[in-house]
């Protein structure tokens, strides 16, 4: 019986020491908002910690991560700070960012070729105080990339945003925080084609037509927090504001 | 006897060097001093005609050295031609003959054979035939106020060989001295020099090796010394560079063989003269470079170089902040990061952005390399600063309406559109005039996608002034695995095409 207490307590010290150990060098600053309060609050500090690298992983294209990753962007850019933008696809859209509430004074938008100046370019990035966020598509990075991210953010007190796919869920990680983002039905079934059709004024949909999206985002990893807990949401995209619709537990997935 | 070449820029004035205001930016040079600089191997004296900014270079005795002045004259014509620049070369016996011939020259009345020779180009006035070549040009040829001109004119004096018949008393009371100066100039009673300007410092520093060296740590740590000796010159005149050009010239190659020496520019956000920084740049170059053969020759110019700005020293107490605790957009750190990332991976790969009046959604921005610019680094700064400084108020406000007026963008756009494989899917009818559904699926890469529901059309009609007109209807789609897309629909033939993703 005494023995058994001991080996608890012993786990237990053990455990925190662990803990201590894995511990990322914690800055002062308030926490980061998600642009989410049903993320924030997900969150053991209430946001994402400045100086970490945040995982989006994406169920599929097009379903709304980035806009997600955006948000948080923009929160982390509220002091002044740059978004940096690692675009090795060509493909990005800075139209979209100014849309959503980011300055193109504050856009650095860089477009590496291959595979090694491309994560050259983020180590950079991520390292440098005057960014506030970067926003990364990243090919194919392994831990020891991903760790020399993590580092690089630490130092530089900038808050990495890894864009992935679903796919990415088994690879090892150096990530604060990995969020998976999935599409959920909205309630209402599928609309017909014919009654969404809006030709007066393209963009100023009426609430038939709102352009809405209904996600689901369950915490995959965080230090400090449970991971598999989820929230689901609405994401608005005229206006950018993503509402909670409700929370509850999720069997653990990873 | 005297001789002057005249070069004028071809359609439209020369901006000066000093205001940068008037002139066609993509005709004309954007520094006529650093054009100067580069006619000095023409002549040892080298000025520009103020009111127009034409060069105008004494060379008077050095024809021969290139071969005459036919020669002397392609050459010139030849060097600006190289630098994209289009010019008029004329040479004769005064600065005012060889300035109306760059500027009148191609009149008919001028081109007598017997007194001067048009070859494209270049315009040579024979010796001692000013007076008959002058003779018919009008008299804006004479470099007066266009007040004076059009009295002239009222008058009836149209040629400058009209005004020399007419008796010169009533001249000087009723235009002033300097219609008689010019006269008297353009003709050679009045000797008129060229004012010189002043040449410009080179920052440049050079290395010849006794023997050719090939091992990098010694290669590095000469041009090292180079970079340190160019950004002390550098800072003695209160100056820093925004272009730095490092060329190792290598030995024993042959001849024949192109690569005879290695170039590396390093481009910088703001002018900077710090040497540690500079030779950083220069080293993230020269790292992954593979160096052939034995480097013989080292130079380090400073290529484009501006005015120091005035930086806000940091306190004491910075050094013992943590990083953390530093204001994010730092502009010190901004430019370092920037330079860096420009240095590795070139001037076009990092960039800003400029959003234009564009419909065409692939059009509606513009990237803006940020290094070797001399303006952009320093306007971008000071609209970061206000940004930073006047948050909530003037910036935010112009994000709002910058905001509310852009019309939904993707954040994933394909810079060439995809066309869509919409089989049984796609619309039975196609009328261009009327408006459509998108098709109910389309495959792509092997895949379908059902669509579920719409958004649109948007149509945008644009670019016909282009001479490429596109007419295209616009819908935002959303798949049965909720998945946005951006379609359209060309006008012209009724294909879809895939143009973007809702990330």
């Amino acid at each position: 019986m005494r023995e058994g207490v001991e080996r608890v307590i012993c786990l237990e010290e053990l455990r925190e020491r662990v803990a201590q150990l894995e511990a990322p060098r914690r800055c002062q600053d308030s926490p980061v908002g998600s642009g989410c309060e049903a993320v924030d609050k997900l969150l053991p500090d209430g946001g994402f910690r400045r100086g970490s690298l945040v995982e989006w992983l994406a169920a599929d294209e097009g379903i709304g991560a980035s806009t997600l990753a955006l948000l948080a962007a923009r929160e982390a850019c509220q002091d002044g700070g740059m978004l940096a933008v690692l675009d090795a696809r060509g493909e990005f859209c800075p139209t979209a960012v100014v849309r959503l509430g980011i300055g193109t004074e504050q856009l650095l938008v860089i477009r590496p070729q291959g595979t090694a100046d491309h994560d050259w370019a983020v180590d950079q990035v991520l390292h440098s105080p005057a960014i506030g966020a970067a926003l990364v598509w990243p090919r194919k990075a392994d831990v020891r990339t991903l760790r020399r991210w993590q580092l690089a953010a630490e130092a530089g007190g900038t808050l990495g945003l890894l864009l992935r796919p679903e796919a990415a869920r088994s690879e090892p990680s150096w990530a604060d925080v990995r969020l998976l983002v999935e599409c959920v039905a909205d309630g209402q079934g599928e609309l017909p084609i014919a009654e969404t059709s809006l030709a007066s004024n393209p963009w100023h949909t009426d609430i038939a037509g709102r352009e809405r999206r209904f996600l689901r985002i369950t915490l995959l990893r965080c230090r400090g927090a449970t991971a598999g807990r989820c929230v689901e949401v609405e994401l608005d995209d005229e206006t950018y504001r993503v509402h909670p619709l409700e929370q509850r537990r999720l069997p653990i997935a990873n | 006897m005297r001789r002057i070449a005249c070069i004028r820029w071809n359609n439209g004035d020369c901006r000066s060097p000093t205001d940068g205001s008037a002139g066609q930016a993509d005709r004309c040079p954007s520094d006529v001093r650093q054009l100067a600089e580069r006619c000095r191997k023409y002549s040892p004296l080298v000025g520009w005609e103020a009111t127009d900014k034409s060069l105008l270079l004494d060379i008077t005795g050095v024809a021969h050295l290139f071969g005459g002045e036919p020669a002397l004259g392609k050459a010139i014509v030849r060097e600006m031609g190289q630098l994209g620049l289009s010019v008029r070369v004329a040479l004769a016996d005064t600065v005012g003959a060889a300035w109306a011939a760059a500027r009148y020259g191609d009149l008919p009345v001028s081109t007598n054979p017997s007194i001067c020779s048009l070859q494209s180009s270049l315009l040579i006035v024979s010796s001692r035939a000013t007076a008959t070549f002058l003779s018919p040009l009008p008299v804006e040829g004479l470099r007066l106020p266009e007040e004076t001109v059009r009295l002239l004119r009222e008058l009836g004096l149209r040629s400058i060989g009209q005004l020399e018949e007419v008796p010169r008393e009533g001249f000087l009371s009723r235009f002033g001295p300097l219609l008689l100066r010019r006269l008297d100039q353009a003709f050679g009673r009045l000797d008129e020099p060229v004012c010189g300007s002043e040449p410009l410092p080179r920052f440049a520093a050079q290395w010849i090796a006794d023997y050719p060296i090939t091992k990098r740590e010694m290669i590095e740590a000469v041009v090292e010394h180079l970079v340190r000796r160019v950004a002390a010159m550098l800072a003695q005149h209160g100056r820093g560079t925004l272009r730095l050009e490092c060329r190792l010239a290598m030995e024993g190659l042959n001849p024949n063989f192109e690569l005879r020496h290695l170039s590396l520019s390093v481009g910088l956000f703001q002018p900077t003269s710090a040497a540690g920084h500079l030779f950083e740049l220069l080293k993230l170059q020269l790292e992954p470079l593979r160096i052939p053969s034995p480097v013989g020759e080292v130079r380090v110019t400073a290529t484009l170089i501006a005015p120091l700005e005035p930086l806000q020293q940091g306190t004491l107490f910075d050094a013992h902040n943590d990083l953390h605790h530093k204001k994010k957009g730092d502009g010190a750190h901004l430019t370092a990061l920037i330079e860096r990332l420009s240095s590795r991976l070139g001037a076009t790969a990092v960039v800003g952005v400029r959003l234009r009046p564009e419909a065409q959604p692939e059009l509606a921005w513009h990237y803006d390399p940020l290094v070797g610019n001399r303006r952009r680094g320093s306007r971008m700064t000071r609209s970061r600063d206000r940004g930073i400084t006047e948050r909530g108020t003037t910036g935010k406000d112009r994000d709002a309406t910058e905001q509310v007026t852009l019309p939904p963008r993707p954040l994933r756009l394909l810079m060439r559109p995809r066309l869509l494989d919409c089989g049984a899917g796609a619309p039975a009818l196609f009328r261009a005039d009327a408006p459509q559904t998108p098709p109910s699926r389309f495959r792509l890469d092997g895949r379908e996608y059902q669509l579920t529901r719409h958004w649109g059309p948007e149509r945008i009609e644009t670019g016909w002034w282009r001479g490429q007109p596109i007419g295209r209807d616009y819908y935002r789609v959303e798949t049965v695995t909720g998945s946005r897309y951006w379609l359209f629909r060309r006008l012209r033939d009724g294909k879809w095409f895939l143009h973007g993703v809702f990330e």
